[in-house]
């Protein structure tokens, strides 16, 4: 029988009292704070559930303790947090509430304010709980703010509900092909099976502190967070403005004396590029993972002098499936291969490899990549059940499936049993770790009055594994700068899949036999002005 | 000692290439527009380091300082 997360976590208060939790900034607080404010944020949303129905609560601030105060609040009574990407345009936003028909939010003052100036277009009438000192000025006809003093006050002593394992714990969201992002719905026992695989397989103790890097809305959080909540060990969440300064990071992992270590390859890419001489090696962190891109070798090799003591994992999966494959780096770098394999599947993932007809021959040594996991989520919100789309049917016996997730991910198996990633059936990329449907850019860059046609590929980049390049064209005498394009995306799309150029095009992009834009010709289009302007900068 | 026009042309070759540039004000959020990403603002602070010999604290560098010509400026003018 699996502890259920909230169980688990009352458990684990009692036993480390006044052991610190959660910590950032140099502040913290303990297990008996998280577990007593938590109850309360609980005791309050069961009212609020009981009045109005909801299940599902947006969470939309910086990472803070109030942040993990809440989403464990949220989780002790039963429901479903939404984290909101803090950096996302308003519109995307707009979209996830709309969808979701959230309600109610929990927020910082930014997300207050950004929830307002949503709220002056759309009209939603929203609760918002205001998880910091708010600007009293700040008001709106539809919206309800609720200071959390209200919260304070509430008596913890409101019996918790027990939740079954297959109720939702948490919607996250990515890209999707038609521009609306798909929010992948997870499960209380989705969560804990994970987190029991991890304190396993890295053999975590209450003496283990957790680097906590990526947002919340990012499914590398699940790690930072829940393991070591639920094991009794410390997490340190990283601030957004300084995530991405290696030299800060250095530190912070030096003076919390970090033991394991979870971010996304290129986060460790700028630490092997910009570490500086003097930095001391980081010789507490005992794991280093990470996941979402391929890592550059070069780099991989760098960073490892850095982390002298440390294990090195590249691991694979998806937010729909979490962690499904896992290589445990060679510490001999001679032995390290000149591409990372994604290794070998972890305990309880049971797999097929798809050929090009769809079979799965246990035979195959290539092709797509689909899985079966106790951690594989509970389908998409509001998506249609075992969509063929997403999920393989695996006859068992006569009309009776079991369903596998398509990860879409071309692989190889080698002699020695080991996988390897070998190319996407779609035209998805992973940069920085998140995964981006270029197609989904085109639509988007398609709504601008001045494109006629827009092509969107990635080039391969030294630093960040892919960059994403637009090939657009326009009426003749169309004017059209850069910083246009990019003003117009970044209102419509997250940052990161801001195209890095554009290259424009005054006249109509050719046309395939089958009439379609032929792609090929503007990639190569593309990469011999490329070539061109490197020739003429070495001159 | 740098000016705001120092800033501005390093944007130009170093982030925007060759195309119209014309857009580029003192107040434009590069963050916001992925023009300087975190490659980006670590390759500025090292050039300016070594071309300008500013120094600054980068191990508490908040990168939202990096948000426009303007902020970079009043940023760095004193350092």
């Amino acid at each position: 029988m699996i502890a259920n997360i909230t169980q688990q976590i009352k458990k684990i208060s009692s036993l480390y009292t006044q052991k610190e939790a959660v910590r950032i900034n140099g502040k913290g607080i303990t297990y008996t704070e998280l577990n007593s404010r938590s109850e309360k944020t609980a005791a309050y949303l069961l009212c609020t559930m009981k009045e109005s129905g909801e299940s599902l609560f947006g969470v939309y601030c910086e990472k803070s303790l109030e942040a993990v105060t809440v989403i464990i609040g949220i989780l002790k009574a039963g429901a479903s947090y939404v984290p909101i990407d803090y950096t996302s345009p308003l519109e995307r936003i707009k979209n996830i509430i709309t969808v979701c028909n959230i309600k109610t939010f929990f927020a910082d003052s930014a997300g207050l304010n950004n929830l307002l100036e949503i709220n002056k277009e759309a009209g939603l009438p929203l609760n918002i709980i205001v998880i910091d000192n708010p600007d009293q000025g700040a008001h709106s006809e539809n919206i309800n703010i609720i200071l959390n003093d209200k919260i304070e006050e509430k008596e913890s002593f409101t019996p918790l509900p027990t939740i079954s394992e297959n109720a939702i714990a948490a919607i996250l969201f990515t890209s999707g092909s038609t521009g609306t992002p798909k929010g992948v719905m997870l499960t209380y026992g989705n969560i804990m099976a994970f987190v029991l695989w991890v304190i396993k397989f890295f053999k975590i103790s209450e003496h283990d502190i957790f680097l906590n890097h990526s947002p919340f809305h990012f499914d590398l959080s699940l790690l930072d967070l829940f393991v070591p909540l639920l094991s009794g060990g410390t997490t340190i969440l990283v601030p957004v403005k300084k995530s991405q300064n290696p030299w800060y990071l250095q530190k912070l992992a030096d003076s919390e004396g970090i033991t394991c270590w979870q971010s996304v390859p290129s986060i460790l890419t700028l630490i092997a590029q910009f570490t500086r001489s003097q930095d001391r090696p980081l010789s507490k962190v005992r794991h280093v993972l990470f996941a979402g891109e391929p890592f550059p070798v070069k780099f991989l090799k760098k960073t490892m002098h850095l982390f002298n003591n440390a294990t090195f994992y590249n691991i694979y999966g998806s937010t729909e499936t979490n962690d499904t494959f896992i290589y445990r780096v060679p510490a001999d770098m001679e032995k390290i291969p000149a591409v990372l394999p994604i290794g070998s599947p972890i305990d309880g993932v049971d797999y097929l490899i798809l050929d090009e007809q769809g079979n799965p021959d246990p035979r195959n040594a290539e092709g797509e990549l689909v899985v079966n996991v106790p951690t594989l989520m509970a389908g998409y919100w509001q998506g249609m059940e075992y969509d063929p789309a997403h999920y393989f049917c695996h006859e068992i016996s006569q009309g009776k499936c079991k369903y596998y997730f398509r990860t879409k991910d071309l692989v190889i198996r080698n002699d020695d049993g080991l996988f390897m990633l070998s190319g996407r059936n779609d035209n998805i990329i992973k940069s920085s770790g998140y995964r981006i449907n270029l197609t989904e850019i085109e639509n988007i860059l398609l709504g601008y009055e001045k494109i006629s046609q827009a092509v969107v590929f990635a080039i391969d980049d030294e630093y960040t594994g892919k960059r994403i390049i637009a090939g657009v064209s326009t009426e003749l005498h169309t004017r059209l700068s850069n910083i246009e394009l990019k003003k117009y995306c970044a209102e419509k799309m997250p940052k990161y899949m801001i195209p890095s150029q554009f290259f424009l095009n005054h006249d109509k992009f050719k046309m395939t036999a089958s009439g379609k834009i032929d792609r090929q010709y503007i990639i190569n289009k593309y990469n011999r002005k490329r070539k061109e302007e490197t020739v003429d900068n070495e001159k | 000692m740098i000016t705001k026009n120092d800033i501005r042309q390093y944007i130009k070759k170093e982030l925007l290439g060759e195309n119209d540039t014309s857009d580029l004000t003192d107040e434009l959020d590069l963050i916001a527009l992925n023009i300087m990403d975190s490659l980006a603002v670590l390759k500025f602070v090292t050039f300016l380091e070594d071309q300008y010999q500013i120094s600054l604290d980068i191990e508490e560098l908040d990168f939202d300082v990096f948000t426009s010509i303007n902020s970079i400026y009043n940023y760095i003018k004193d350092k």
